[in-house]
């Protein structure tokens, strides 16, 4: 369902002022379902006591389809302004639109008010679906509502078939004409006379020429609401929908003899886009019909559709292509006639006229050496004139002066085709000109920028990035260097890794190696023999190594014995013996040996170390 | 004190390698289009600033060039240098701003979200710690996992040596995934712009699948996955879909 407006009729004088019954023909236009009768007399709603306040519920059925739509009433009797209650936070139905009728009645001299709110609620699912309670506080009472369980089926039921196969004993449908001659509820039958006209203010018309579209209401009963039901686009036209008035007064018409009231439901500006036939399709309604015997003064919905209408569309003249059509006005203002040079001056453009403002594309103010021209703000203003749809164009245009000096702005030409006089009508606007001084004017006289200037003027990208570049391209990681030096500290805690796993523990450790090495780091250390008494120590730690015994072993004893048993000449032995126990004794002597002497001890040490390494293999 | 002078050692090589900045021409080219950009002569600073782009990549060229594109009026080619230059700086402030104000010439706008507390957080640290200064920081957790390799390999075990090789084997772990997946997302493109005029997403990478929305030169889609010379892409939760690949710019 489309967005569809919402009538209060708040006189319900249509069906009074109806005479006697006489069978006549529809209206010009009217439809195949066009019925005029007179409305029977007699007809009113049951009274109630006007004194008392009272809010109650209605729905028009109690089993729908997915695809149907509920009419949920809340009626408000002897309430002053009631507040509309919000539907909106029900999760099973969703609340298409919502109307509105007021009601003021005299019975007896007591007087009874009433306000309706009429929802269009669709269910969101399938099932046994509640409707809750409405509470509503007046004057420190409160009133509760009527819950409902409304029954929702897949499909609809208010299709003919549908509804005549799903409830064949049912209530009557709201949306049925025949309702007030359901023997269910008011065995006498009552009329309804209603009907919709479109009217179309051509038949045939310019490409971009206004028509005025208009629906009429053709009725004898008394109409609470109307809501449109159909969308409000047509192909093949630009169109701007006059806005719906809260009251619409009727006019009377006589049809046939039949006097029916008139009433102008929608009224739009139609601008046809294309030539050729153009078709205005058939728009359905739903008309609420104040039921006199509801005791609420409820409303039944019926629904009407106007006819298809056609009209045949024309190219304009060659000469008027493009051009706006309509009748217009062209006029380019300064607010002033001095200006200082950088000072903003608003120059003000105005086209107004009966054709479509919005497609006027205004003429463009050059800039020159003198004058800087800003983007226009541009505002359009629609008028709803009873017969046409008149609009405003209003260009708000920022101009700068650049020197001192007369700046003139030549005339601007507005062009568009008048389809009366059938011509294309130019428009020149007055030149303008200005007196720009080189001065700067004072403070309060300055003017303040509009507001396309401030946006001009006050929003642009920051301003450009300088400072040292940075290769971001190369970064450190994609260097050659970079997995290189990764690599190299791995692979030297990898040869750490050899020499310890391998190298220590493998070869070094093996006999032959060993002898070597204990002989190389002896003779190493008796090269870092810097004073006698380092002597002992350094032969200690060597026989100590060679041997396997530990330092503590080692004494001049045990070293005679092993060296003997290895067949080492006592000569030698004797002779190892005795360095050893000079440098012991260099410790505590007052004469040291000289550097001569100990160097003749360190080479008959050197020769001893080989010659012992040689028998202890 | 060897380990002292290694680690000093390693710093000054990487700060070194790091500081190398653009040549000496290339920076006076810059100096120079910024000199035409400030008198307003942006057509005349263009070419220099897109010479000086073809020498270095940096995120400022790539800046001021989408600046002069923006100036004179190609609005599609400043949003693809601003989007290239962001991909470089991230969480640069005029970047954005600029990329919002380009974006109010093109038809199709797509909100962009707010990002979560852990993405803005993320993105924060990648804007404060440049790609080398992470490639420096992994540097020396490598030197630190092999200064306590060698260590454990030379003087034997000990309790402090174990724990020091755990913590350097963390955040050697932990440093180089997050380098390996900052180089990765630079190294793809997953971000591009519609170029085409006649663009069309398409629920499947072929002419032949429905054409599901129209999107207009301009708007900034995120690529989803690959196909042959199709690429899916998003531009929103809502709008997605297939396009040729010749109709985007990859960033």
């Amino acid at each position: 369902m489309k967005k569809t407006g919402s009538l209060a009729l708040a006189l319900f004088l249509a069906g009074l002022m109806a005479p006697a019954a006489t069978p006549a023909s529809g209206p010009p236009g009217a439809d195949a379902e066009f019925h005029p009768s007179a409305l029977p007399q007699g007809a009113s709603p049951a009274a109630e006591d006007a004194a008392k306040a009272s809010v109650t519920a209605e729905v028009n059925a109690e089993k729908i389809g997915l695809d149907d739509t509920l009419i949920y009433s809340l009626a408000f009797s002897n309430i002053e302004n009631p507040v509309q209650p919000d539907l909106s936070h029900l999760d099973d139905f969703r609340v298409l639109q919502t109307s509105r009728s007021s009601e003021f009645q005299f019975r007896d001299g007591a007087s009874t008010s009433s306000m309706r709110f009429i929802y269009y609620l669709m269910p969101t699912r399938t099932g046994r679906l509640a409707l809750p309670a409405v509470s509503y506080s007046h004057q420190g009472r409160e009133y509760r509502t009527q819950a409902f369980t409304i029954e929702v089926v897949k499909g609809s039921l208010f299709s003919p078939g549908a509804a005549a196969k799903a409830t064949p004993a049912g209530p009557p449908s709201f949306f049925d004409d025949d309702f007030f001659n359901s023997p269910i509820r008011d065995p006498q039958p009552q009329k309804i006379d209603a009907t919709l006209r479109a009217v179309l203010s051509r038949t045939s018309c310019l490409k971009g020429e206004q028509l005025l579209y208009r629906i009429l209401l053709y009725t004898r009963n008394r109409i609470a609401a109307v809501n449109m039901l159909s969308g409000a686009s047509f192909a093949g036209f630009w169109q701007e929908w006059f806005p719906v008035p809260q009251s619409i007064s009727p006019v009377s018409e006589n049809v046939n003899g039949v006097i029916y009231q008139v009433y102008e439901i929608r009224k739009a500006a139609l601008f046809a886009g294309e030539s050729g036939t153009l078709s205005i399709p058939s728009l359905q309604f739903e008309l609420e019909l104040a039921d006199p015997q509801s005791a609420f003064f409820g409303a039944q919905a019926i629904r009407r559709s106007t006819q298809e209408v056609k009209v045949a569309v024309s190219e304009p003249p060659a000469a008027a292509a493009g051009l706006p059509v309509g009748q217009f006005s062209f006029a380019l203002e300064c607010p002033q006639e001095k200006a200082d040079v950088n000072e903003i001056v608003t120059l003000r453009m105005k086209i107004s006229g009966s054709g479509n403002a919005k497609a006027i594309i205004p003429p463009l103010v050059p800039s020159s050496d003198q004058a800087l021209v800003y983007p226009a703000k541009i505002t359009q203003e629609s008028a709803y004139a009873p017969t046409a749809l008149t609009g405003t164009l209003n260009a708000e245009i920022p101009v700068s002066f650049k020197q001192a000096g007369t700046v003139t702005f030549p005339p601007l030409e507005f062009r568009y085709f008048d389809p009366e006089r059938r011509a294309v009508i130019s428009l020149r606007s007055s030149p303008l000109q200005m007196q720009v001084s080189g001065e700067k004017l004072p403070a309060e006289l300055s003017r303040t920028l509009p507001q396309s200037a401030i946006l001009q003027k006050g929003e642009d990208i920051d301003f450009i990035k300088s400072g040292p570049l940075h290769d971001q391209s190369r970064p450190l990681h994609r260097r050659r260097w970079f997995p290189l030096l990764i690599i190299a500290l791995f692979a030297a805690n990898l040869l750490v890794l050899l020499k310890v796993t391998a190298w220590n523990r493998g070869i070094a450790a093996s006999p032959r190696l060993r002898n070597r090495r204990i002989l190389a780091l002896a003779l190493r250390r008796l090269d870092g023999v810097r004073h006698p008494e380092d002597i002992a120590p350094a032969m200690e730690s060597y026989f100590s190594e060679k041997s396997g015994l530990g330092l503590a072993e080692v004494n001049d004893r045990r070293i005679a014995e092993v060296l003997a048993q290895k067949q080492v000449p006592k000569a030698s032995i004797a002779r190892f013996l005795f360095i050893k126990g000079q440098s012991e004794l260099a410790r505590f002597s007052q004469q040291k040996k000289s550097a001569l002497e100990m160097e003749k001890d360190l080479h008959a040490l050197r020769g001893l170390f080989r010659e012992i390494d040689r028998k202890m293999k | 004190m060897r380990v002292k002078q290694t680690i000093l050692f390693c710093l000054a090589l990487a700060a070194a390698a790091s500081a190398g900045g653009a040549a000496s021409g290339v920076q006076e080219d810059f100096a120079a289009a910024n000199r035409k950009y400030e008198e307003g002569k942006f057509s005349e600073a263009l070419p220099l600033y897109l010479e000086v782009g073809r020498r270095v990549s940096d995120w400022k060229v790539l800046y001021d060039i989408g600046n002069c594109y923006y100036k004179t009026g190609n609005y599609l080619s400043a949003k693809v240098y601003y989007l290239k230059a962001r991909k470089l700086q991230p969480l640069e402030a005029s970047i954005a701003r600029n990329i919002a104000m380009t974006n109010r010439h093109f038809r199709d706008v797509v909100a962009v979200p707010e990002p979560d507390f852990v993405t803005r957080t993320v993105q924060l640290l990648e804007s404060k710690l440049s790609l080398d200064a992470l490639s420096v920081l992994l540097l020396l957790a490598i030197l630190l996992l092999n200064l306590f390799l060698f260590l454990l390999l030379s003087r034997g075990r000990s309790r402090k040596r174990l724990y020091g090789l755990g913590f350097s084997l963390l955040l050697v772990s932990v440093v180089g995934a997050y380098h390996f997946s900052r180089t990765a997302a630079l190294a793809r493109s997953n971000v591009a712009v519609v170029w085409d005029a006649d663009a069309r997403l398409r629920s499947g990478p072929d002419e032949d699948n429905t054409e599901l929305f129209k999107v207009n030169p301009g708007l900034e889609v995120r690529i989803i996955d690959r196909f042959r010379d199709w690429v899916q892409v998003a531009a929103s939760e809502q709008i997605a879909g297939w396009i040729e690949k010749k109709r985007l710019v990859l960033i």
